[in-house]
């Protein structure tokens, strides 16, 4: 499931007058929900303590494993943990992984896309051979892979992981628009005047290819979202302190005869999400005129 | 035509070694010590250390290390398991019977719902069957696995004791991870045929069999769908990728068999041969299936096979 099929997706689910209201470029009803939710999520992340109704951290023993109520708007868990509070503290990792990741991504992804395009001829040859061997691992296994090797049961190593896993969306796209901008007089120019290669490539191509990758990057966060928090439910994430959402999936699971809130919440909070950066980096690739 | 397979066939071989060196060369490179892994806690002195990694061939250098590794691979030996110390082959094959039936469960569910709902949304484009599909396209993929997985079993097994909650077996148990894996994948395919077919719709061959007089009926059956549903090869082939990295997912969920949960219990293990050989097998498989899907397609599109017959290209 690539960060462009999410895109295709989303673009799909415009009706035809949002179509045309898009068009001109205006931000229709979802789109705004959407920045409005992220806003939200973003302040949860930043200030949990003025969101949460409470310490995640603090037990209460004698409410264990409670269902929604007045008390705990969404229930407690195993160890008498508001679910709530620990969706709020939640929100900083899910969000600092899915940014990081997408950022840490695209910098590697682009650098060899960049790289492949400028240079060409054996480069090129051979970066995207290896692009192509890396898009041979489907859906998280990549990211299963670096986690094994790195030992797993850490939020660097997660973090690493998944941001392996993404590289490939950004090589092909960056050696594409890189190509493109090669071939503009103005390039030519620069390197006759004796600029260095590194400073054209920082000037002049980077800048002219940012649009497309920004737009990647945005849906890249939903999915590093994603494949952090499944790497976290499989156990291979940060252990001990606050869970975070996957980890919080994973206990509702042990306990889903007898807790269903664990997990529902968590859940419609990760899908949320990603559906909201979704319709944003769509937006964005309209507002940005690009054709993928 | 037969140049083309060929030629098909020469980039898979490449694309196979290359992943098998990448298996290999991140698995041995990143750090992680498998020697710990085996002694699992028992005492260690150097001299059982420099057994351990003697038998490993861990003492070598890394390219020799990766030559006999091949080497081995290519007459079918994957290692040994450091837990089990069976063949990693053999436990694989023991375990890849369960995940062939949710994979290919999965894959039907995907094809037969995503091709039929894909030519109906298009049909009927901006009716409400089609709003409705593009709600479950769209928020169907962006709904983690796991989770969907999890609320399946609350909805289906807790609540209506439809479908059993965990375990491998008959039908009844491969209901709910079926559908949990094919979520994903449905919404895709749906999107995708609604897009083909919609502009096979638009040819203007279309409307001169109208006006010739060809029924509605007839002219689905006998020409839209067979041009509608060409990338369907195309995009079934690439979603088994999916569905086999989703699997891994599903059947820890769900309590499966199969390698997707015996690939989970091998990473938390640290049994590295075991993982090595399961991830090179996953993506082995899913480089096989797409140059399948790629050959079929030569044959399913009749421009292909023009194109390919003139001048190979």
């Amino acid at each position: 499931m690539t960060a462009t099929d999410l895109a295709e997706q989303a673009e799909w689910a415009r009706t035809d007058e949002e179509r045309s209201a898009r068009s001109r470029h205006s931000v229709t009803p979802s789109v705004w929900a959407s920045g409005v939710f992220l806003f939200l999520v973003i302040f949860a992340a930043a200030f949990p303590g003025l969101v949460s109704p409470g310490d995640p951290l603090v037990l209460h023993p004698t409410e264990v494993l409670k269902g929604p109520a007045a008390g705990h708007l969404l229930g407690t868990d195993a160890f008498g943990r508001s679910v709530l509070a620990l969706l709020v503290y939640g929100a900083r990792p899910a969000l600092v992984v899915g940014v990081l990741c997408a950022v840490l991504g695209a910098v590697a992804g682009s650098s060899m896309g960049i790289t492949a395009g400028f240079f060409g001829k054996i480069a090129d040859q051979s970066i995207m051979r290896f692009n192509d061997v890396l898009m041979c691992f489907p859906g998280i296994l990549l990211a299963l892979l670096v986690s094994a090797a790195l030992g797993g049961a850490s939020l660097e190593n997660e973090i690493i992981a998944v941001a392996v896993g993404t590289v490939p969306m950004y090589a092909r796209v960056a050696r594409g628009e890189t190509m493109k901008v090669r071939r503009m007089l103005y390039v030519d120019a620069a390197m006759i005047a004796g600029l260095p290669r590194r400073r054209i490539i920082m000037r002049h191509v980077v800048p002219n290819i940012l649009a497309p990758l920004v737009v990647i990057a945005t849906l890249a966060v939903g999915v590093s979202i994603v494949t952090a928090a499944s790497l976290s439910f499989l156990g291979l994430g940060p252990v001990g302190g606050v869970p975070d959402w996957g980890q919080l999936l994973a206990q509702g699971e042990t306990n889903i005869s007898v807790a269903w809130w664990i997990s529902t919440f968590p859940g419609i909070a990760i899908t949320l999400v990603v559906v909201a950066t979704n319709l944003i980096g769509d937006w964005l690739r309209d507002r940005l005129e690009i054709r993928s | 035509m037969l140049e083309y397979v060929l030629r098909r066939l020469l980039i898979g071989v490449p694309l196979v070694v290359g992943v098998s060196i990448v298996v290999f060369f991140i698995l041995h490179l990143l750090p992680g010590d498998p020697v710990a892994a085996a002694l699992a806690g028992s005492p260690a002195t150097p001299s059982v250390i420099h057994r351990l990694e003697a038998e490993y061939g861990l003492n070598r250098p890394i390219w020799v290390q990766y030559w006999e590794f091949a080497v081995h691979a290519l007459h079918g030996d994957l290692g040994r398991s450091y837990i089990t110390g069976q063949q990693v082959t053999s436990v694989i094959g023991a375990q890849l019977g369960a995940t062939v039936q949710l994979t290919v469960a999965a894959l039907a569910l995907t094809a037969v719902i995503g091709l039929c709902a894909g030519v109906l949304a298009a049909m009927y484009k901006g009716g409400p069957v089609d709003h409705l599909l593009r709600l479950v396209s769209v928020w169907g993929s962006a709904m983690p696995q796991f989770w969907t997985g999890i609320m399946l079993i609350i909805v289906f097994s807790f609540s209506l004791h439809w479908f059993p909650a965990a375990g491998t077996g008959g039908l009844r148990y491969l209901v709910l991870p079926a559908v949990s894996l094919a979520l994903v994948s449905v919404g895709i395919v749906i999107k995708i045929i609604r897009n083909s077919t919609l502009e096979t719709l638009s040819q203007p061959y279309i409307i001169a069999l109208e006006a010739k007089g060809l029924s509605r009926g007839a002219i689905i059956v006998r020409h839209v769908l067979r041009n509608a549903l060409i990338p369907a090869v195309t995009v079934l082939g690439v979603q088994v990728g999916s569905l086999l990295s989703g699997a891994v997912i599903v059947e820890t969920v769900f309590g499966r068999q199969g390698i997707g949960s015996l690939l989970v219990q091998s990473i938390e293990q640290k049994d590295y041969p075991l993982v090595q050989g399961l991830i090179l097998f996953i993506a082995a498989a899913y480089v096989i299936v797409n140059l399948v899907v790629d050959i079929s397609y030569a044959y399913v599109d009749p421009r292909m096979r023009v194109a390919v017959d003139t001048d190979g290209r």
